[in-house]
């Protein structure tokens, strides 16, 4: 008993000790900023001064205002689309740059290079490239397969899809965590599903799978959690048009925070996020436990 | 060999020795400036070398920083941090939305009433206006810029048109002719889009005499049947040219040398002064006089005999908790003044907001530029609100939402009176 | 057998070729822009490879901004924070993964919750307690805080740990070596592949980072590359062609840390040392 006790509370000694850093981090530069913004919430803001207390407010106006709700909606329709395509590319990207060939390498750099270009250049590369008129995808489409390419972000019907697409275009990123995972898996239990007469498709699904599925789960967690955030290409390739139709959350946020002087009402927009996305990532959570499998234990 | 005791204690000293001199030599004042455009910068920099030569106590540094007419938000964080520049360029339109959120120092704790009385008759009306709120100034007006009809006269003599529209009906009329199409049904031109480039809701709406903002009842006044019927006008090309059509051409205009304008692909279109300088870069075989001229914004037949525009520009504030607010202040009298805004006006072409500068030969330029500089004076502007960059970004969703056919010029006008006077209110009390 | 040895080897080069196109073309682009003329930049039909080529646009998109000086800050940024998360994170991770503690699980939840909130409304207050600090238009805001954790590494190597069967660091426990022993002799060798990774994307952070550059530096003579690149913008035109030439060198660093790296990241890393 004495011993149980003992270990546990060294554990929780040890525990807090390696997590120090961050606690040290969280008490001195993100609770303050965190705590101030929930009160903001509450309150009318310009960002500077004294805020002015109104409660509720913000919250019921939030309700009643027409682009809170498109936003939020355009916001769930980019996440539903980029994120289940994302992982799929992403493991796809993986499988494929697993394979044993000696110019690997070099695949794996030109898949990868997407992801490191600057938001900067990227919204507006993709501005010119996803022209209607002359960008190169629609030249494509129509020198190849002869269809007359869509307005892409100059038409309300197909911007979102456009982001969605260049969401892909970074997919190298989640593709190397992806990879890293599967060289991760134990060469053994390749071996002996082989021996055992498995195909490529079980060998897949039954055993690398699962021995990535922690990698999984922290791949859909971040692009949901990124994916609900969207900000930079948007703002430089759209400004949340045409229509509104690439009004996103957080750009909606960023405006009344700092071109509407509204920060009170950002603040409030910010925990309405917060809350959804947690709720979201709780759910995700919850029932991981049926389909992740951890090695360790 | 040097003992490292004897090292640190002369840098001590040096270090000390200079921080005093610094603190009684001059006195540092930092400028923001959003202008990183080469000729803008470069003269910009001149006004501020001239301004440093004449005061010797004061030395005035320039930084660029990122940031755009609408966007402050390293000049936010700076100010609630207690590191803000003494000197901020702002759009001036801008001002009385800063000043309500408290961004800016108002110039009048900063000197007397005479003064500010005294540089009240400097400026153009329009500008002050826009740089008052609240019975107090709280930048100083720098350079503005004016609106107008450039066309084509090439594309007019080919279809058999000898001078410019002088009104909405005949450019509803050579738009038609000098619209083409090819085979397919695409057009190779269009004689006019009216949302294009400075083809704004609030140029429309001011062409047709309409008002925004009523500043006796303090209410915004989009719903005015003129602005309505601006709105209207600006359907009519949607519905008639087909707005899919029209938006996939439009999406193929480029800028620069690429400008549809340069390229031949619309006939006439509203843009500013600053257009001169463009067309000389970028299409410099295009002649004035030959191949383009600029005319007064087309207004419907009755309201044809006076000539309408609107003016933007900039201005110089000084933030909220600056370190040097009597020195900045000294400087932007200067830059904003009448040498300082010779200067900027002559390098950049743009327009001066000092009155006396309208008439100035230097300033006027070319008969092309002083076409501009005469217009000033029949010069609109946005309301000072301190909600104007919202009521920008709602008047063109409207925009948007009555071209893309997804609601009624009416309606639309009233939704944008229905999310922005509420913000007004609040922030009038 | 030898057959779809064969046919997996074509197939795999065939499909990697052709989305390898996709992924660089847009870089091609960027790349031939880069050396053209202004009045090539927009032209219909587009030219694929301007002629003559106009190499002088890198001369001049250098010279256009300080690009050395922001090279060494941007450096700068980008080394000191890589250290800071190198030996933060995984401590942090560790915390939450193999020490067994009651408080682990909430602990990792609040972690997560950080990111959950944008940007735009936690910025000010932030600024406004490095302020007070006296640290604004220093490099201090930008490094300083990776030495505290950045939630999103914290996730991943807790998901790595997670890989490794208890099993191991219990046999060490019992072999009476100290906490901080199985942390650093036992869980971080096995896990450094992914700590190449995290070491990789945190450059890339730092490298493109813009917000936090444009808030905490007030001197042109600070500013990063990222805030460099907002210079070829003006108010009503962009320097296309000196904009692409600064965003390719911009971008080679960090091709040029991914391909040296990539292999030492991916090589398989067998984590079970334990038998049968």
């Amino acid at each position: 008993m004495a011993v149980k006790a003992h270990t546990s509370r060294r554990n929780t000694l040890y525990g807090l000790l390696f997590a120090f850093p961050w606690i040290i981090g969280f008490v001195a530069f993100t609770a303050y900023p965190i705590l101030a913004s929930l009160y903001y919430s509450f309150t009318e803001y310009v960002g500077i001064g004294t805020p002015k207390w109104v409660g509720s407010g913000n919250f019921n106006a939030l309700f009643h205002d027409e682009l809170f709700w498109t936003s939020l909606y355009n916001t769930v329709y980019y996440v539903g689309l980029a994120v289940p395509i994302g992982f799929v590319v992403g493991l796809a990207l993986a499988l494929l740059l697993n394979v044993d060939i000696k110019e690997i390498g070099l695949y794996r750099t030109f898949i990868y290079l997407p992801f490191v270009m600057p938001a900067v250049v990227v919204g507006f590369l993709w501005l010119w490239m996803l022209n209607p008129y002359y960008g190169l995808l629609n030249l494509f489409l129509g020198t190849v397969f002869h269809i007359q390419g869509p307005g892409w972000f100059s038409d309300p019907k197909w911007a979102k899809p456009a982001f969605v697409m260049l969401a892909q275009w970074g997919a190298g990123g989640s593709a190397v965590i992806f990879l890293s995972a599967i060289k991760d898996v134990p060469r053994e239990l390749l071996e002996s599903a082989e021996i055992d007469g498995a195909g490529w498709w079980t060998k897949f699904s039954k055993v690398i799978l699962p021995m990535i599925s922690p990698v999984i789960l922290y791949h859909i967690i971040t692009a949901l959690f990124g994916g609900f955030q969207i900000f930079t290409t948007a703002y430089i390739a759209t400004n949340g048009g045409p229509a509104n139709s690439t009004l996103f959350y957080v750009l909606y946020l960023y405006r009344n925070a700092f071109q509407y002087s509204k920060m009170g009402y950002a603040s409030a927009m910010a925990w309405i996020l917060f809350i959804i996305v947690l709720i979201i990532t709780l759910i995700i959570f919850r029932t991981s436990a049926r389909w992740i499998f951890y090695r360790g234990g | 060999m040097f003992s490292k005791k004897l090292v640190i204690g002369f840098i001590s000293v040096l270090l000390v020795l200079s921080s005093l001199t610094l603190a009684f030599g001059k006195t540092t004042v930092t400028f923001w400036s959003s202008h990183s455009g080469a000729t803008d910068k470069a003269s910009i920099q001149r006004i501020v070398d001239e301004f440093n030569k004449q005061n010797p106590d004061i030395e005035v540094k320039v930084t660029i920083v990122p940031g755009s007419e609408t966007d402050v938000t390293k000049l936010l964080t700076a100010i609630a941090g207690g590191v803000a520049p003494d000197v901020y360029l702002v759009d001036r339109f801008t001002a009385a939305q800063r000043a309500v959120a408290g961004v800016l120092e108002p110039l009048n704790s900063l000197t007397t009433a005479d003064e500010i009385a005294k540089l009240k008759k400097a400026y153009l009306p329009f500008a002050w206006d826009e740089a008052s709120w609240d019975g107090k100034v709280w930048v100083l007006p720098f350079d503005t810029d004016t609106r107008a009809l450039y066309y084509r006269r090439d594309h007019l003599r080919e279809v058999g048109l000898s001078g410019p529209p002088k009104n909405i009906a005949e450019l509803d009329t050579y738009v038609e002719k000098l619209t083409k199409k090819d085979a397919s049904g695409r057009f190779l031109r269009i004689g006019f889009i009216p949302w294009l480039n400075q083809g704004w809701h609030y140029t429309w709406g001011w062409a047709f005499g309409g008002e925004f903002y009523d500043p006796k009842t303090k209410k915004l006044t989009i719903t005015d049947p003129r602005i309505v019927q601006s709105f209207e006008w600006q359907k009519s090309y949607a519905d008639k040219y087909g707005m899919a059509t029209i938006q996939s051409f439009s999406s193929a205009f480029g800028s620069e040398v690429q400008d549809p304008f340069i390229m031949g692909m619309i006939s006439m279109v509203v843009t500013g002064d600053w257009n001169l300088s463009g067309l000389d870069r970028f299409a410099p075989k295009m002649k004035w006089g030959v191949d383009y001229g600029v005319t007064y914004i087309p207004r419907p037949a009755e309201l044809a005999k006076k000539p309408t525009t609107w003016a933007g520009g900039w201005s110089l504030g000084i933030p909220k908790g600056a370190k040097h607010a009597k020195e900045a202040f000294e400087f932007i009298k200067f830059a904003c003044g009448p040498v300082g805004q010779k200067i900027y006006t002559v390098e950049t072409l743009h327009l001066p907001t000092i009155a006396e500068l309208l008439k100035d030969k230097d300033v006027r330029g070319e008969r092309r530029h002083a076409f501009f500089v005469d217009l000033v004076k029949y010069a609109k502007n946005r309301p000072p609100l301190p909600v104007g960059a919202l009521l920008w970004d709602e008047l063109t969703t409207a925009r948007d939402a009555v071209i893309n056919g997804q609601k009624t010029p009416q309606k639309a006008c009233e939704d944008v009176e229905k999310r922005v006077q509420p913000e007004l209110d609040k922030l009038l009390k | 057998m030898n057959i779809r040895w064969f046919m997996s080897r074509v197939v795999s080069r065939l499909v990697l070729f052709l989305i390898s196109i996709i992924f660089l073309v847009p870089f091609f682009w960027v790349f031939t822009t880069s050396i053209k003329d202004m009045s090539q930049v927009m032209a219909y039909p587009p030219i694929w490879w301007p002629n003559p080529p106009k190499w002088h646009n890198y001369i001049e998109a250098v010279n256009y901004i300080p690009f050395g000086q922001y090279t060494l800050n941007t450096l700068l940024i980008c080394a000191g924070s890589i250290i800071g998360v190198l030996v933060s994170c995984p401590l942090v991770a560790y915390s939450i993964s193999r020490i067994r503690w009651g408080g682990r699980n909430f602990l990792f939840l609040l972690i997560l919750s950080t990111i959950l909130i944008p940007f735009p409304v936690t910025m000010v207050p932030l600024f406004v307690v490095f302020a007070k600090l006296g640290w604004i238009n220093t490099f201090i805001p930008l490094i300083l805080p990776a030495f505290f954790g950045n939630a999103f590494f914290i996730f991943l190597l807790r998901q790595f740990f997670l890989t490794i069967p208890e099993e191991l660091p219990d046999a060490a426990r019992i072999d009476g070596a100290s906490e901080f022993g199985i942390y650093s002799k036992i869980m971080l060798p096995l896990i450094k592949p992914i700590l190449m990774v995290i070491a990789l994307f945190q450059f890339l952070n730092a490298w493109n980072d813009f917000m936090g550059p444009l808030i905490y530096l007030q001197s042109e003579a600070k500013y990063t590359l990222s805030l460099g690149l907002q210079m070829y913008r003006s108010t009503n035109y962009v320097e296309w062609t000196l904009l692409m030439a600064a965003a390719t060198i911009v971008v080679i660093p960090t091709i040029i840390a991914f391909y040296f790296t990539q292999n030492t990241i991916v090589e398989s890393v067998t984590l079970t040392g334990l038998k049968g």
